[in-house]
């Protein structure tokens, strides 16, 4: 029989009250979690940390994920508990991946920056584009994302070639 | 628990919620090497429920505080009067080592680490300790050796190096040692210390007090040789005689080898 550790379980269980505290915040954004979705996303965070290799002592970051996101022009009811999930697992990986350089406020700043402007909710975008390029100038040694806290700085680290109106216009000119 | 949570939370500067699992094991590292420096110190008051876990941390971490003082104050003294007889190896370590240990041990958050290698071997064996318990007592065995080496003439225990190999300079082996066998011999056979050079005789005599011995008969030979040596040259140092005690067992084995191969003047050098 598997043998539950009573630390983890209490752990769940606050950050779980402590998830449900925050409805009261998100409901005037239309976002409210019910009770086994607060636990499932505390599970969620258990795993991920587990697998990351990761260890939180005092307070979570779910309620500062949920607080920096819930006004998110993407994020709705229907993907609110599933959106979190997700977010968190990206929180974790790249705190790893940028080798604890950034704080969590600024990594949690660029995140919503992206997902707001750049990704446009798209969570593959953020977490394979965005977030890698950031990391690797990271690890590289960039540190302007300081001064702004993570603010208006993926300009500086964004290599991917996007729209190009005089590319577009070429190409249209080759079809007639 | 909570103390490791608090030292987290210091340690990343209050910006991170999280850390990754190797910086939970040095932290929690941290915690337990100073509840041990606090029961090593008075005698494990945590495991007879005196104190808390808390208080047991805490007052650890101030004999780390303490120790470290101790270390650079030993340092300090030990430096002016330093001589390495000619050791890469002793030199690189007390002069470069030390130094650099002082400079970057970092007593509240890995107190554990002792960031030497200690390539210079001493004679007495520190198994259990690490971070700065270790390399105190890695200084004051140093002081013990200075001592010993000091007492003689400077000349005189290079020669004794030198004859036991010409390029001692830079074998990683303990000078005081070298020494101390040499001595050895002349206090097992009452040649006062100030005549230099062993006969043939003189060896052939040794082999004949020694040839139905045991090692262990050796070892407690050497070890009231010592006693001698210790109250005649340095005042009874119990201190010094206990330090030089840990290097016996090799040198009772050398003699013992030396002697079944009558070699026994490649071990008494001068």
């Amino acid at each position: 029989m598997e043998q539950k550790n009573w630390l983890d379980e209490m752990a769940k269980q606050a950050l779980t009250a402590q998830v449900l505290e925050m409805n009261q915040y998100t409901q005037k954004y239309g976002l409210v979690l019910k009770e086994e979705e607060a636990a499932l996303l505390a599970e969620v965070r258990a795993d991920v940390l587990r697998e990351e290799k990761r260890v939180e002592f005092g307070q979570s970051i779910l309620p500062k994920i949920i607080y920096a996101f819930c006004d998110s022009s993407y994020i709705y009811q229907d993907n609110y508990c599933e959106s979190m999930a997700r977010l968190q697992e990206i929180f974790f990986q790249y705190k790893n991946e940028m080798m604890d350089e950034i704080t969590d406020d600024e990594l949690l700043e660029f995140m919503r920056e992206q997902f707001e402007e750049v990704c446009r909710g798209d969570f593959g975008y953020l977490e394979e584009t965005c977030l890698d390029l950031f990391a690797q100038a990271i690890r590289a040694g960039y540190s302007d994302y300081q001064e702004t806290e993570g603010q208006g700085v993926f300009g500086d680290v964004d290599i991917v070639k996007r729209w190009d109106r005089g590319l577009y216009l070429e190409a249209l000119m080759d079809l007639f | 628990m909570p103390i490791v949570s608090e030292l987290a939370w210091k340690y990343t500067g209050c910006d991170h919620s999280s850390v990754t699992y190797e910086k939970a094991q040095m932290l929690m590292a941290t915690v337990m090497y100073c509840i041990n420096e606090d029961g090593r110190q008075e005698g494990n008051a945590l495991a007879a429920k005196h104190i808390s876990a808390r208080e047991a941390y805490e007052h650890g971490r101030e004999i780390v505080k303490e120790k470290l003082m101790k270390l650079q104050t030993l340092y300090n003294e030990l430096i002016p009067d330093f001589k390495d007889y000619g050791s890469v190896c002793l030199k690189d370590t007390v002069r470069k080592g030390i130094p650099a240990f002082l400079e970057r041990y970092d007593f509240k958050y890995a107190p554990q680490e002792t960031l030497l290698t200690l390539d210079y071997p001493i004679l007495r064996n520190y198994g259990g300790l690490s971070g700065v318990s270790l390399v105190l007592c890695y200084m004051q065995d140093i002081c013990l050796e200075q001592k010993f080496l000091q007492r003689m003439d400077d000349q005189y225990v290079v020669k004794i190096l030198r004859k036991y190999h010409r390029d001692y300079a830079y074998l990683l082996e303990n000078i005081c040692g070298m020494v101390l066998q040499n001595m050895m011999g002349h206090m097992m056979l009452d040649k006062p210390l100030q005549e230099t050079g062993f006969s043939q005789e003189e060896l052939e005599s040794l082999e004949e007090i020694l040839s139905d011995k045991t090692v262990e008969q050796i070892k407690s030979y050497l070890l009231r040789s010592l006693e001698r040596l210790t109250a005649a040259y340095y005042d009874n140092d119990r201190g010094m005689s206990e330090y030089l005690a840990c290097g016996l067992p090799d040198i009772a084995v050398r003699i013992k080898c030396n002697m079944e191969n009558h070699c026994l003047g490649q071990l008494l050098v001068l």
